[in-house]
């Protein structure tokens, strides 16, 4: 089977997960208790007024016909009004949207491009004082709150270093708006200082959101790393004369790489998780607040559009995991769906 | 004679274990001479595997130490050398390995592996620089070159359709085909000396006689050295020059091939050559019990538990020499002690065997753990039994 | 037959007491995990004696409303308060020991619940399959597309925030890992010779799950739950942080922060010692599960 059928194969078995997803979201929001219009206008509402919006939101239809409609209207961009903004969810989403997707893929890389190194630093140098600092390191970034780590870098960094900008997404006039990312549209508009400034502000809240997946990631690449070292094949190419240093960083680094990718797949999803805390800390303008603000408003739309987003991202950073899997060990695209 | 290519004196290797210390290689004398095949046989456990790697140099340590013993390489000691050892490692010595499932990446083609043994043939010292090369794909070496190369080899270990194996991972490959494949890449480093662990055990019966043909072909072809693992007699008379017979740790006879099938001598080894079946006249009892426990051995001679001719009092408290009783023909047991003609020790074990059958101690059956592994092989029977 | 299985059961019984001094002997020689051992015996002391450990018990509500004391509020670290006070004056050490109660509290519902769940549904999908367990384990599979803090967002909207929702909430969420892990398990174990072997014998479906398939994901299941304390103490102090969670006054770890970051930079006292108690926490679990999993020798994520 080649990697085409492969990669087409993955892409189909993400479309059931989504409506599934979808079919989740709506109805958790639906089956719950609580009446979405009684929570939205509050206690002291007329029960005409809450009858009116009832009829308005569609809460009268049985649910299948509440679903359905709801998935027609998001094929046309249709997510249903926010109740705190008065504007289509679809649109608030978007204008929301690219700042946290550049915040969780800044904040990922960090996480990558530090991350496997110290574990295979750690992995190679095994019960050695690298190794006993890498983990350690590695067990104090997964039990560390992402909040509260954000506050501890902030009062370090911002207040009292004064080195980095402690909240906020860019300190002097923002670039025109193309993509919504900061740092591309800066450098689209060839605008250096705004390119800065976005960065600086970036970097703080990124790392912070780094800290726990980088520690993951290196436990993993650490053990698959040390796993792979002790495998038969590594003596076989050694005694064939391969050089050491090849079968360690291109042989072992490719076989262990394929395991270190099930774990960013999953840090993916918590990463997601812990931006809704940090854009808070950071007083980052994304997706976050506003999902915290609806809820803490009984937001329905709102909400099911943030979950659902939330969702999608995680399926298709799931797909790029699977896909890149498929690419880097050649045994996954023989075996069948599960695993 | 010529100088031996490969010697090994004394070797003993313990491992530290959650039981103890277990000693698992206890003094092992061996050699090889040029151009020779010597097969080690000995049942799974026995210690010939840890004899193996210890030569290649890659005995994991810890657990494994290896507590003394000299490795000779054309007269140059390894043990004490790690630069030297690996060295010899990668220039002379090559290996093939038990299970060829595991011995190839499987994350790279065939020709991709093939092509960095030839790359990286006889050089030492490679730089950051080639490596990080490598990595992103580009070799000094002209790939047609090499190219014909693998085509050659691949050939050679009858292999159809070798363009195509070039552009293969190994998952793709039968398990016949990955051991030929493996019996390539070893033969690409130009090895002087092969180990061959055995290469043969994990693949069916039909395809076991293929691999045998090829790899003593290309042994005779060029002239190469060989250590050969095995469990089976047959196999080794077909490869070997000569045999050791490994016991818990310990060779229990050394001879040519003829020697060993035609007239073993150790009771040991008479009890390994009764145990294939069309090779033998005597009586089929074969051997009783299982290989001892080696954090505890046995006193004295470590086989005298099951031997069928352990003299009490003797055996169980003496440890035999190895005693030399023709040229190349050596045998562990106290039976020889006195320069015994093979003839005559083989009456006296077998009046000793009749006695201790007779008076019902028969050695083998007298300690715990065995019984119960007995009772287990005959649950699991029963298991299986209920089970159609 | 009868001594047959008399030897069977007392050969297991003495595998079993071999295999738990194995464990014991490698548990032994991981001193990383013995640390979260302490720490996590040191925080159930803590939970449990808090009346008697915390100097100003009243300041955390403890027999009756949080207690204040206006005039010394906001005061720094000091012997009298090791962790300074609140914008009420109360205590923080006082609170933040009384805070081990509602984290661990909160760690144990949720992970009862899950499990509680989550394994009789992967046993089920793995044991029965066909249909029922295709289905549930689809099901399975849509719980784990969305990242559990996310999805316990939604699915505490419409209770109305507090200690007992966000538990809730949580608990909702995180059954499916514990689903997928049985039904890992449980589809690798059974066919396994040894369960075939029961099956030939003519042991029953029940006989089979009870006595040969849960004992094995015991290993598994125990290492999860020691790193899903952690990680569920993480998500609660989370939601508490986002307000959606214990409402203040309660002496939660996360609602602590949350009331403290008010006062940020010049207070930095109020959300750093909640957070340093999170830390600790999640700590030990993490330790301990890390090395329960080298011991047991088992891969879970």
């Amino acid at each position: 089977m080649g990697f085409k059928s492969y990669v087409i194969r993955r892409t189909l078995a993400g479309i059931p997960v989504f409506i599934g997803l979808s079919i989740l979201i709506f109805t958790l929001a639906r089956v719950l208790p609580g009446d979405p219009a009684r929570l939205a206008l509050g206690p002291r509402a007329s029960e005409e007024a809450v009858q009116s919006l009832r009829e308005e939101m569609g809460l009268h239809d049985p649910i299948v016909v509440q679903y359905l409609d709801y998935m027609a209207g998001l094929f046309q961009g249709d997510m249903g009004i926010s109740l705190t903004t008065n504007r289509n969810v679809a649109a608030d989403l978007l204008y929301f949207f690219p700042a946290t997707f550049e915040l969780i893929t800044v904040g990922m890389l960090i996480a990558i491009v530090l991350g496997i190194p110290l574990g295979i630093i750690a992995g190679q140098n095994k019960d050695e004082a690298e190794d006993n600092a890498s983990r350690l390191f590695a067990f104090f970034g997964v039990s560390m709150p992402a909040f509260w780590a954000a506050i501890l870098l902030q009062l370090l960094f911002a207040f009292h270093l004064g080195l980095l900008p402690a909240t906020g997404r860019i300190g002097v006039e923002a670039p025109p708006r193309i993509t919504g990312l900061m740092l591309v549209d800066s450098l689209v508009a060839t605008d250096f200082e705004a390119f800065r400034s976005a960065l600086a502000h970036l970097l703080l809240p990124a790392f912070t959101l780094a800290l726990a997946p980088m520690a993951d990631i290196a436990r993993m690449t650490r053990s698959s790393f040390i796993e792979e070292f002790n495998k038969d094949y590594v003596h076989a190419l050694h005694s064939s004369g391969i050089p050491g240093k090849l079968i360690a960083y291109k042989y072992v680094l490719k076989a262990s790489f394929a395991s270190t990718l099930t774990i960013i797949a999953l840090d993916y999803g918590f990463l997601i998780g812990s931006a809704f805390l940090i854009e808070i800390v950071f007083a980052w303008p994304g997706m976050a607040r506003y999902g915290v603000d609806a809820i803490l408003a009984n937001d329905i739309n709102a909400i099911i559009g943030v979950t659902l987003v939330v969702g999608v991202v995680f399926i298709v950073a799931n797909l790029v995991v699977d896909i890149l899997y498929g690419y880097f060990d050649p045994r996954v695209r023989y075996g069948g769906d599960e695993e | 004679m010529t100088d031996p290519i490969l010697e090994l004196r004394d070797l003993e290797v313990h491992f530290n274990t959650f039981d103890g210390r277990a000693e698992v290689i206890n003094g092992v004398d061996l050699t090889v001479e040029e151009g020779e095949t010597v097969a080690i046989v000995g049942e799974s456990g026995c210690g010939k595997s840890v004899t193996a790697e210890t030569v290649m140099g890659m005995l994991p340590q810890p657990p494994g130490e290896i507590v003394n013993g000299e490795l000779y390489y054309r007269d140059e000691e390894l043990l004490g050398d790690e630069t030297a050892h690996e060295r010899v490692k990668t220039e002379s010595l090559g290996m093939i390995f038990q299970d060829p499932m595991t011995s190839l990446s499987p994350v790279f083609t065939v020709g991709e592996m093939m092509r960095d043994v030839m790359t990286y043939q006889n050089k030492t010292n490679v730089g950051w620089l080639e490596i990080f090369r490598n990595i992103v794909g580009r070799r000094d070496v002209s790939e047609a070159d090499m190219h014909d190369r693998c085509i050659e080899l691949l050939d050679r270990l009858q292999i159809p359709d070798p363009e195509g194996i070039l552009d293969r991972y190994p998952i793709e490959l039968s398990g016949g085909m990955r051991q030929r494949v493996l019996i390539a890449m070893a033969m690409l480093g130009e090895p002087e000396f092969l180990i061959a662990d055995e290469p043969t055990t994990a693949l069916d019966v039909t395809v076991q006689d293929q691999i045998l043909d090829l790899l003593s072909e290309q042994v005779k072809r060029e002239d190469l050295s060989m250590l050969y693992i095995t469990h089976n007699l047959g196999v080794a008379r077909r490869i070997a020059d000569r045999i050791y017979v490994m016991y818990a740790g310990e060779i229990a006879e050394v001879g040519s091939c003829e020697d060993i099938l035609d007239e073993p001598l150790h009771p040991y080894s008479r009890g390994l050559v009764d145990s294939v079946p069309k090779l033998t006249e005597f009586d089929r009892e074969g051997i009783e019990g299982l290989i001892p426990n080696y954090t505890e051995p046995p006193s004295g001679c470590r086989f005298h538990p099951r031997c069928p001719a352990a003299v009490a009092g003797e055996c169980d408290v003496t440890r035999p020499p190895r005693f030399e009783l023709a040229d190349g023909r050596e045998v562990a047991c106290l039976l020889y002690e006195d320069g015994l003609s093979p003839a005559a020790a083989n009456e006296i074990a077998a009046t000793e065997a009749d006695t201790n059958r007779g008076s019902g101690t028969t050695h083998g059956r007298s300690s715990g753990p065995r019984e119960s592994d007995e009772s287990i092989e005959s649950l699991t029977q029963r298991m299986e039994d209920a089970n159609e | 037959m009868s001594s047959l299985t008399n030897w069977v059961q007392s050969e297991a019984m003495e595998n079993r007491k071999e295999s738990a001094r194995r464990i014991a002997y490698r548990f032994r020689q991981n001193p990383l995990s013995l640390v979260g051992l302490g720490i996590i015996g040191g925080l159930v002391f803590v939970a449990i004696f808090a009346p008697y450990i915390a100097r100003h018990p009243q300041d955390a509500g403890y027999m009756g409303e949080p207690a204040v004391d206006f005039a010394n509020r906001f005061a720094e670290p000091s012997l009298a308060h090791p962790f300074g006070t609140d914008q009420a004056g109360r205590d923080i050490l006082s609170r933040v020991i009384f805070g081990t109660r509602y984290s661990l509290a909160l760690g144990l519902f949720v992970l009862t619940f899950a499990i509680g769940i989550g394994v009789p549904v992967g046993l089920v999908a793995g044991y029965v399959g066909g249909f029922v367990g295709q289905a549930l384990m689809r099901l399975t599979d849509v719980f784990l597309s969305v990242p559990p803090l996310v999805l316990a967002l939604a699915v505490a909207v419409p209770l109305q925030p507090s200690l007992r929702n966000a538990m809730i909430a949580i608990a909702v969420v995180w059954w499916p890992w514990y689903a997928r892990l049985v039904y890992g398990e449980v589809v690798s174990v059974r066919e396994e010779q040894f369960v075939e072997a029961s099956r030939g014998i003519g042991a029953s479906r029940l006989r089979i799950i009870f006595r040969e398939i849960l004992p094995n994901v015991m290993a598994p299941i125990t290492v999860k739950f020691s790193l899903d304390m952690g990680y569920a103490i993480l998500i609660g102090a989370g939601l508490g942080f986002l307000g959606l969670g214990a409402q203040p006054p309660t002496p939660e770890w996360g609602t602590m922060i949350a009331e403290g970051r008010a006062y940020l930079p010049a207070q930095w006292w109020y959300s750093t010692f909640p957070g340093l108690a999170i830390f600790l926490a999640v700590l030990g679990f993490n330790l301990l599960g890390d090395g329960l999993r080298d011991v047991l020798d088992v891969e879970v994520d």
